[in-house]
């Protein structure tokens, strides 16, 4: 991908708007990517908070955004649509995370959100079809075979978070084993390496 | 059927017990709601015993449910077969309060009368458990440790 921006750089083509997301505009589209995350799990912190220290009902507590448009907390197009969100996100600024540790790390969040996504299938298919998984009453998603009555969309959203945010970890501090060249700004000594003065190792 | 994949899915109350010529199976998803939503939702599953034939056509259910210390408030539905299955029965309840509720199947029809009660505990949907507080703030804390070694690196180089 370094070597493919290279090229375009070379030959004059303007960078196309993936292109520009994985090199030059990476580390903003990073930044602006885990606002939308953490946002989603402020949303969640902040329900929690009504509920346990301000003392309010169940009902009225809907975070912040479920407190202007309180249709909004039973909706599931939001709850799908934010995880839409983040397989579009891991897939676009993917090619980004060009090293060894960083990409690994970056394509298991990708793989469970994609996995994520295709329980969702199977929940439409069952639904379509009325044969449900595992003689149970209603569509059932693999993950609920295994984990009774988890809370899916903080389970997914956690084993999603969790690598990439190792990713983004690695991305930013790489280690000095590795040795593909970042095509962008966002590991800590990027600004620095520009300057003749300075050696990072 | 709407597809609730975010909300707590139905869990099993009875699992495949002989009562009379049936084997039942009770599910239930005792969701609370202030707002006279009917997200109190419960399965019974009826088979016959004698392996291998059908349910009768005739066979009914009705699925009443009751807050535990007052048994005089049961609310009763029959309870609608499924289209695609129907052996599988189900029943939506509102449910006004959190607490414990008595949930019992009736079933009728041709192999005879049989009956099942159970405890279910009923609490609004959205209701995060407690122990969450700290998965929600994990993302923060993550963040704030990249970021905060970010800074730390860039301004002391």
């Amino acid at each position: 991908m370094y070597a493919a921006h290279a090229d375009t750089a070379r030959s004059g083509r303007a960078l196309t708007l993936v292109e520009r997301l994985n090199g030059p505009q990476h580390e903003l589209a990073l930044r602006l990517f885990v606002v939308i995350v953490l946002a989603h799990w402020a949303e969640h912190l902040l329900q929690a908070v009504q509920i346990y220290a301000l003392g309010w009902p169940v009902p009225e507590a809907r975070g912040l955004l479920g407190y202007f448009y309180p249709w909004l907390i039973t909706s599931e197009a939001l709850h799908y649509g934010y995880a839409l969100v983040m397989l579009i996100g891991l897939l676009l600024l993917r090619s980004g995370f060009t090293g060894d540790l960083d990409r690994r790390w970056w394509n298991i969040s990708l793989g469970i959100q994609f996995f994520h996504h295709f329980e969702h299938l199977l929940l439409q298919i069952q639904a379509i079809t009325g044969h449900y998984f595992f003689g149970r009453p209603v569509p059932t998603s693999l993950i609920q075979y295994w984990v009774p009555r988890v809370e899916l969309h903080l389970f997914y959203n956690s084993i999603v978070f969790i690598p990439m945010v190792i990713a983004m970890y690695y991305h930013l501090f790489p280690p000095a084993t590795e040795t593909a060249r970042p095509q962008c700004t966002c590991a800590w000594h990027s600004g620095l390496t520009a300057r003749p003065d300075m050696q990072i190792g | 059927m709407p597809i609730e994949a975010h909300n707590g899915p139905p869990f099993p109350v009875v699992t495949d017990r002989a009562i009379g010529k049936y084997i039942v199976s009770v599910w239930a998803d005792p969701d609370a709601s202030d707002e006279g939503d009917a997200d109190g939702q419960f399965w019974v599953l009826v088979k016959p015993a004698a392996a291998g034939s059908p349910l009768p056509a005739d066979t009914t259910v009705q699925i009443s449910l009751w807050p535990i210390e007052h048994r005089e408030a049961t609310l009763t539905q029959t309870a609608r077969p499924d289209a695609n299955e129907p052996t599988r029965r189900t029943a939506a309840f509102v449910i006004d309060h959190e607490g414990k509720y008595g949930v019992k199947a009736t079933i009728a029809g041709v192999l005879g009368p049989a009956e099942i009660e159970a405890v279910v505990d009923a609490e609004y949907g959205e209701r995060p458990r407690p122990f969450l507080i700290a998965v929600f703030a994990l993302p923060f804390i993550l963040i704030g440790f990249v970021w905060a070694k970010l800074l730390w690196r860039r301004w002391h180089w």
